[in-house]
């Protein structure tokens, strides 16, 4: 065992170092606190040098910087834009980070979201949060923002909008529908029919590629003779184009 | 804070760091406050801040957890202007 320097030495050394190489060197030595005769000023000269950096220590500093970089992510912007205070708003950012994870789909990406799930499930009322750090990784997020976009445009208060948006993160699975190839014009109506029946707020329907066009026709067909119009709702239709993929995603509330 | 700068540290260079500013670190990794009591997760209360998972944040050393949630909360609270960074 490398005997320890005296204190001086110590000092003199790590005088112009930086944060990092000081107390990589301190550990180096052996020194594991500051009870001995001396260290005092080794622990002054240790907050010292810390305080003057802008160092964060984190489990994962690719993670950490990853978070950091979503800030200007739309979506991010989006939900910071209309609902600021949102109380479970950093979770939402969380789960950028698990879609980003699935979007790399690794061995290890799948065990850190895995963690990551885990950790927020034991926290309280855990399975709401679980559902918020779902949210990014759904298909219908964008149009659950529409959704919120548009009530904001109606004149809803910033509160009304973290309702609406808990409500939305509540029901949303309940109250949409993926339109796929298989489905009939006539099914996504009923789907439309039975949501306005239930009395939902609002409801969401999502078309992509080939099933695109169903979407616009079911919305056409619930449209005619004014029936969405007679039942006090309202829709909003955002068509995009992925590659040479179309998305339609159709967004229907409840505006009386 | 704008320009804060995320960093890993080893365990044996994290608690010296902890002791410099009068936490401790029990035998068990715990982390343990001025008065040697160990700190509650802020995100889960039925848990205690571990040297393993804690984030150490500038500003007179804060722990915190070292979730992504938590992580989140202090760029927002801390370092993004008006919470939210503006496009380069």
């Amino acid at each position: 065992m490398v005997a320890i320097p005296p204190i001086n030495t110590i000092l003199l050394e790590i005088k112009d170092l930086p944060f990092l190489e000081a107390i990589v060197y301190l550990t180096g030595k052996g020194i594991v606190n500051y009870a001995q005769k001396g260290y005092g000023k080794l622990k002054e000269v240790i907050k010292e040098k810390y305080n003057l950096s802008k160092y964060a220590f984190v489990p994962s500093k690719k993670e950490a910087n990853s978070l950091k970089n979503f800030s200007s992510q739309p979506n991010y912007r989006q939900v910071h834009l209309l609902v600021p205070n949102y109380r479970y708003i950093d979770i939402i950012r969380t789960g950028l980070l698990i879609k980003s994870y699935h979007d790399d789909n690794t061995k290890a990406n799948r065990e850190r979201v895995k963690e990551i799930k885990a950790r927020i499930k034991r926290r309280p009322n855990g399975q709401k949060l679980l559902k918020i750090a779902d949210l990014p990784t759904i298909p219908f997020f964008n149009s659950i923002l529409k959704l919120l976009y548009d009530l904001k445009l109606e004149g809803y208060s910033e509160k009304q909008l973290e309702e609406a948006f808990d409500e939305a993160i509540g029901n949303w699975d309940r109250s949409s529908l993926l339109v796929k190839n298989a489905h009939s014009i006539n099914s996504i109506v009923k789907f439309c029919k039975q949501q306005i029946m239930l009395e939902k707020n609002f409801f969401f329907l999502l078309g992509m590629r080939t099933a695109a066009d169903k979407a616009r026709t079911g919305l056409e067909k619930l449209t005619k003779r004014k029936f969405l119009e007679t039942k006090g709702y309202k829709y909003t239709i955002n068509e995009t184009q992925l590659g040479n993929s179309p998305r339609v995603e159709i967004t229907i509330y409840y505006s009386k | 804070m704008s320009n804060v700068v995320f960093e890993e540290l080893g365990e044996k260079e994290k608690s010296l760091l902890l002791k410099a500013f009068d936490y401790d670190v029990d035998d068990k990794g715990y982390i343990l406050d001025s008065s040697g009591q160990k700190i509650r997760s802020e995100e889960n209360h039925y848990s205690f801040l571990h040297i393993k998972g804690a984030g150490l944040m500038p500003g007179s050393l804060k722990v915190i957890d070292g979730t992504p949630t938590a992580i989140s909360k202090f760029l927002r609270e801390r370092v993004e202007e008006n919470g939210c960074n503006t496009p380069d």
